[in-house]
């Protein structure tokens, strides 16, 4: 696993082997999206502290979305992420559309569907080709991956291009989409544009299907947590645009209703909240809460993929997460494969009117990485008065540090090299993304 | 036919400098060779793929001053390159995969400008203005992009 490693802070640590206390630096880590550091405590062989601590510099998105058109809230989230904006955007016209007591027409549901595939067609693929698999092919980046496994990187290519000009399309672009719109879309796509699509979709969920046989042949670190996930669920479709919030205890609430069940808390070691399920603590959102909670709404094509490479029901291996974005990945094409056979709808109204009003809506949506939930406070002249937004990594954070803990505590046996690079690992697990700029990640691991 | 492309993101200080320079080029240069990137890794993969010849201007974060021209296409040059990302995937990283990939231009030449600040934040540092102006200037006596003039 480690063969490809620089060798040099093997030396290093020869040199400091039994001092109490060990620092490793790895810099530059370069398939974690954002700017961490981790920080591990042991006395007496056991591990009595880690921390995450993700240094997100402060965006101010909820602050300057105060007193600007409620219209203006979809274009404006979607510049938080170049990678999942049309989670932001789908969540925010959620939320807005809720307050505004607007039912979205079938065909508008639809697009949105489609659009959100194209998004986590992009943002898995991204994660499962280029930042994740080199972790369990012992290779340091997707640089090195190609030389051995350059088919299945080219496959993985195709299929997020495949995603980006399906986004491309319906949005206009292909990063910061800009045809959403509170009420709809500015235009519909033409039906010509749409079933071009038709047939490269279908080679790209050939190719999906292939990442996914060959990501369930990795070998899997061992760890098994019993968690709380938590999703969107509704009961006619797999998780994406709509429903309500469930997890796996029995909650099962509306989006009105998550700031009661659901908390944000600032912790001494982070300059980002920790969120916390009331009564329950950490909780896991993304692929897997998915997966575990509504794995049934998969389709056909899906389930049978996953019966043929024998995986389990319940999957409660953060490692084997893999497998489940690249079985979201085929499921999205096959989704999106649906919706573009249906797609005949250029000629209906590409949005409803509005009609403002004194307000709070709620929003959630399921952005790659999990759930993604909006809550503004609009006024009758369409003005935005207050904005919150909890994006799915501020979710995620407490549980990586618990699958941290977990998983140091059971592997202490390994060289600080070897359980440095399984902890990038369990944290990539979690695709976090928290910004768009420098990788970073410091692990320092004190021995008492 | 070549193509010129600026990767970067103006929002982040001297990350800007790639398209400033292309924007210095507007009204010089034919549209068609002009291009304004942010860096998305199958953007860049596709200009490798598709294009013959590519000059290509980003910020770098080193230690050097100014800016330099930087044949990617020579044994090693990748090795010394000083480039980073505030776009996911760098350009390095990029090139590294389409050479992989066995998809690389005939020509493949980098003008990496040092930055000084890449924080949020909009306009050039002092330094990278003059870069930028130096670059464009650069840029219009390269033999193929003459030719493209003509």
């Amino acid at each position: 696993m480690t063969k490809k490693r620089d060798d040099s802070s093997e030396r290093e640590m020869k040199v400091k082997a039994g001092l109490k206390s060990r620092t490793l630096k790895v810099d530059y880590l370069a398939r974690v999206e954002g700017e961490g550091a981790m920080y591990i405590k042991t006395e007496k062989g056991k591990v009595v502290d880690v921390q995450l601590n993700i240094f997100e510099p402060p965006r101010f998105f909820e602050a300057f979305l105060r007193s600007r058109e409620l219209t203006e809230a979809p274009d404006i989230t979607a510049r938080i992420c170049g990678i999942c904006p049309v989670a932001y955007q789908i969540s925010s016209v959620n939320a807005m559309e809720q307050g505004l007591g607007i039912e979205l027409p079938y065909h508008v549901e639809k697009l949105r569907r489609l659009m959100y595939c194209g998004e986590w067609i992009e943002s898995h693929t991204l994660h499962v080709l280029m930042l994740h698999a080199p972790d369990f092919l012992g290779c340091l980046d997707v640089v090195q991956l190609t030389k051995e496994h350059k088919e299945m990187v080219l496959r993985g290519l195709k299929l997020k291009k495949a995603g980006n000009k399906l986004i491309d399309i319906i949005a206009g672009r292909e990063i910061h989409p800009i045809n959403m719109r509170v009420g709809g879309f500015y235009s519909m796509p033409s039906k010509a544009s749409l079933k071009k699509l038709i047939e490269p979709f279908k080679e790209a969920r050939d190719y999906a299907l292939d990442i996914v046989k060959w990501v369930a042949g990795f070998e899997f670190p061992h760890l098994e947590r019993e968690y709380e996930f938590v999703s969107t669920y509704h009961e006619e479709e797999y998780p994406f645009a709509k429903g309500r919030i469930r997890s796996s205890s029995g909650l099962d609430i509306a989006a009105s209703e998550y700031d009661e069940r659901f908390k944000e808390e600032h912790v001494e070691h982070s300059t980002a909240l920790h969120c916390t399920m009331v009564g329950k603590g950490a909780y896991l959102c993304g692929p897997m809460a998915r997966y575990n909670l509504a794995g049934h709404l998969l389709s056909p094509l899906v389930q049978e993929a996953i019966t043929s490479i024998g995986f389990e029901k319940k999957c409660i291996n953060p490692f084997r997460s893999i497998i489940v974005r690249a079985l979201e990945v085929l499921y999205a094409c096959d989704e999106a494969l649906r919706i573009l056979e249906e797609y005949d709808w250029e000629r209906l109204p590409a949005y409803q009117p509005l009609h403002f009003k004194n307000v709070v809506g709620y929003g959630v949506s399921e952005a790659p990485r999990g759930l993604l939930y909006h809550r503004y406070r609009i006024n009758d002249k369409g003005l935005i008065e207050d904005a919150k937004i909890v994006a799915p990594t501020t979710q995620n954070q407490k549980c990586i540090e618990e699958d941290l803990f977990e998983f140091v505590s059971a592997n202490q046996h390994l060289s600080d090299e070897e359980l440095t690079w399984k902890c990038e690992q369990a944290i990539r697990n979690y695709d976090p993304c928290i910004s768009c700029s420098t990788h970073f990640l410091k692990l320092q691991r004190v021995c008492g | 036919m070549c193509l010129v492309v600026g990767i970067g993101n103006r929002y982040r200080g001297d990350d800007g400098a790639g398209w400033r320079v292309v924007e210095a080029l507007e009204g010089v240069l034919p549209k068609g060779m002009l291009l304004k990137v942010r860096g998305e890794l199958t953007e860049l993969l596709d200009l490798l793929q598709k294009e013959k010849r590519l000059f290509v201007i980003d910020a770098c974060i080193g230690e050097g001053e100014g800016w330099e021209r930087i044949d990617l296409l020579k044994e090693g040059a990748l090795l010394n390159v000083p480039l980073t990302s505030t776009h996911g995937f760098s350009l390095k990283e990029a090139i590294e995969l389409a050479k992989e990939l066995g998809q690389v231009p005939s020509k493949l030449m980098l003008f990496a400008i040092y930055a000084k600040n890449l924080l949020p934040s909009e306009g050039l540092s002092e330094s990278v203005v003059r870069s930028v102006d130096e670059v464009k200037r650069a840029l219009l006596q390269e033999e193929e992009i003459q030719a493209c003039m003509r």
